[in-house]
């Protein structure tokens, strides 16, 4: 045997443990880990316009009105509380780099992402998220039978776990791409989409196929490549889906190649009863519809003629007010109870002494994981995000739906990574 | 996107399928590929090749997990592309000195019969069984191929602590083999 035998056997070792040696590396020297990594994501994030990674400015426009979501989707009551506080100027980088190179603990996982994957009539599909979101009950349609849901614990060398379910319709959409799944033991539905693309010929079909008239409202978009989304109601979504409709005819486009031109409008499309969020729905200036609505990727020839009402009709409806709010806290995490963690945002404050601690409320998984994996440690700097902190009780944050790790700097422009 | 849709990407032939492994993956492999380089640009080449295994592969493939098969496949382009510039006389890490060390779990010998499934078998045991600072330790150096001082720095420890650490283990590893009969 040559020692080269047993460099190339480690290769094939089991990859937890591969992964362990990551992971420790972020359990034991936590600090320096994030400053590494935040480097290492920053830096890719600009090389390779990767999405992990981003930067914040440190200014936020005031939170000011009505209309924050808690972590269920409810409305805050109330007037929201407005941060009058003078910031010190510095920069803020923020990278989720968990979701690249860590898997989280089994036990830290929502259950749509633990049993993510199930059989229904003799075709594989998989939960639409991860994140443990549910499907409203008056979405869900009639029951079409049963089946496992099994999922596979990296932690404990892959091994399988299995759950049963029910399967039910989702009012109008074709079970045959995606249905709905109620976990035995478990309060909720979640979506599940078919693991293969849709045999669609037409857009027609699959405006059927999802019942899109009614599951998507087309209400947010964007003109061209710009950054800034202006809303439209839901008359607006009605009369474009007429559009669309009028197109119904238009065929399905094979290759990816010659499609690729500028983006005239592009509607971002959250939808409860398909599962989805942030998907995009756009066509371009060679008359094509580009849609990942159903997350495989799908083109359409819709023609030039229709790609034109549309931004007309866009063009001349949109409003401008339709940003979803969302407000962060950054500072440091200096206590980690069973279900909260405090943050003193005093460390972004110009006048130190403006800092507040808040209450951080981990009712999404999103945050708790990281408590309950063990992972966040006290002393270390976050960035939270949140929809909105009631101004009766400015301290306490009750609508937290994201943790990250965050790296605060003097300016954009004079810190290198390493 | 799950590792299962990533791949039914690969299957539908989607080039949206590369897009997301680098979205999902891309630094970890970087990081991997880094880590047994030493260099940026041989290791952003690497990962390349990385994807382009990964097209070429599924199907007929269906890997799962999808980071496991890829940060393996990253590690041997890795070393492959080492092993290279080893015999350029070009740069390579932490190669030469690993691989040195590891001569010490064996006498250089003859190719024998042993098969690696085998080996790998035990060499899972073996991990296994150790301590858990132990066993990252030694995975750092001899999947990562970090460098001793890398490791040092990553886990909190001594340079002389992690030089201590894998020799011990390098010589309960040599009597493991012993015991299992492979021919060291």
């Amino acid at each position: 045997m040559k020692n080269k035998d047993i460099l190339d056997a480690m290769n094939d070792i089991d990859f937890d443990m591969v992964e362990d040696a990551e992971r420790a590396k972020a359990e034991k020297s936590r600090r320096a880990v994030w400053r590494r990594w935040g480097a290492a994501a920053a830096c890719l994030c600009l090389v390779c316009g990767m999405l992990a990674a981003i930067a914040v400015p440190m200014l936020r426009e005031p939170s000011v009105g009505d209309g924050g979501k808690d972590s269920e989707g409810l409305l805050l009551q109330g007037e929201l509380w407005v941060d009058t506080r003078e910031r010190n100027g510095k920069k803020v980088t923020a990278s989720n780099y968990e979701e690249g190179a860590l898997v989280w603990p089994w036990y830290c996982r929502a259950v749509n992402d633990q049993y993510s994957h199930m059989k229904y009539n003799g075709a594989e599909y998989n939960s639409r998220n991860y994140t443990g979101e549910t499907l409203s009950d008056e979405y869900v349609g009639k029951k079409l039978g049963r089946s496992t849901a099994m999922g596979y614990d990296m932690y404990e060398n892959d091994k399988l776990h299995t759950l049963g379910c029910a399967v039910y319709e989702i009012s109008g959409v074709d079970p045959e791409r995606l249905v709905a799944v109620k976990y035995d033991g478990h309060d909720g539905y979640y979506v599940f989409l078919k693991r293969a693309r849709g045999d669609y010929g037409t857009l027609g079909e699959l405006i059927e196929a999802l019942n899109l008239t009614e599951t998507v409202a087309l209400t947010r978009v964007y003109i061209g490549d710009e950054s800034t989304q202006y809303a439209l109601s839901t008359e607006d979504s009605a009369v474009l889906w007429e559009i669309f409709n009028s197109c119904s005819d238009a065929l399905i486009w094979p290759e990816y190649s010659g499609v690729n031109y500028g983006t005239v409008v592009s509607f971002s499309v959250t939808s409860e009863a398909l599962g989805g969020n942030g998907l995009s729905w756009r066509v371009n200036s060679a008359g094509f519809l580009i849609t990942n609505i159903e997350s495989y990727v799908y083109y359409f020839n819709v023609g030039k003629d229709a790609v034109s009402k549309i931004e007309q009709y866009v063009l001349d409806h949109k409003s401008e007010t339709a940003q979803t709010k969302v407000f962060n806290i950054v500072g440091t995490v200096t206590e980690i109870g069973e279900d909260y963690i405090k943050i003193d945002d005093s460390v972004i404050m110009k006048d130190p002494a403006d800092g507040m601690v808040f209450t951080v409320y981990a009712n999404d998984i999103r945050v708790s994981r990281y408590i309950d994996s063990g992972f966040l440690k006290v002393g270390q700097t976050v960035m939270i995000e949140h929809g909105g902190i009631s101004a009766a009780a400015p301290t306490e944050v009750h609508t937290a739906t994201e943790l990250y790790e965050a790296i605060i700097t003097d300016s954009g422009q004079a810190w290198i990574p390493e | 996107m799950t590792d299962e849709q990533i791949v039914n990407l690969y299957w539908e032939r989607s080039e949206q399928a590369i897009r997301e492994t680098e979205k999902a993956y891309g630094r970890y492999f970087h990081h991997i590929a880094r880590g047994i380089l030493g260099d940026d640009e041989d290791a952003k080449e690497i990962v390349n090749d990385t994807y382009l295994k990964a097209w070429n592969s599924i199907p007929p493939e269906r890997p799962n997990p999808l980071r496991a098969f890829l940060g393996r496949v990253t590690r041997q382009l890795a070393i492959n592309r080492v092993e290279l510039n080893s015999a350029q006389k070009r740069g390579g890490g932490e190669y030469v000195a690993v691989l040195d060390e590891l001569g010490e779990c064996i006498s250089d010998g003859e190719e024998d019969m042993s098969s690696s499934l085998a080996l790998r078998e035990v060499l899972n045991q073996f991990l296994r069984s150790l301590p858990n600072e132990a066993r990252r330790v030694f995975i750092k150096r001899y999947w990562y191929m970090l460098s001793i001082r890398d490791i040092a720095e990553e886990y909190g420890m001594s340079e002389s602590r992690v030089k201590s650490q894998l020799m011990r283990t390098r010589q309960k590893l040599r009597i493991k083999l012993e015991h299992e009969g492979f021919d060291v």
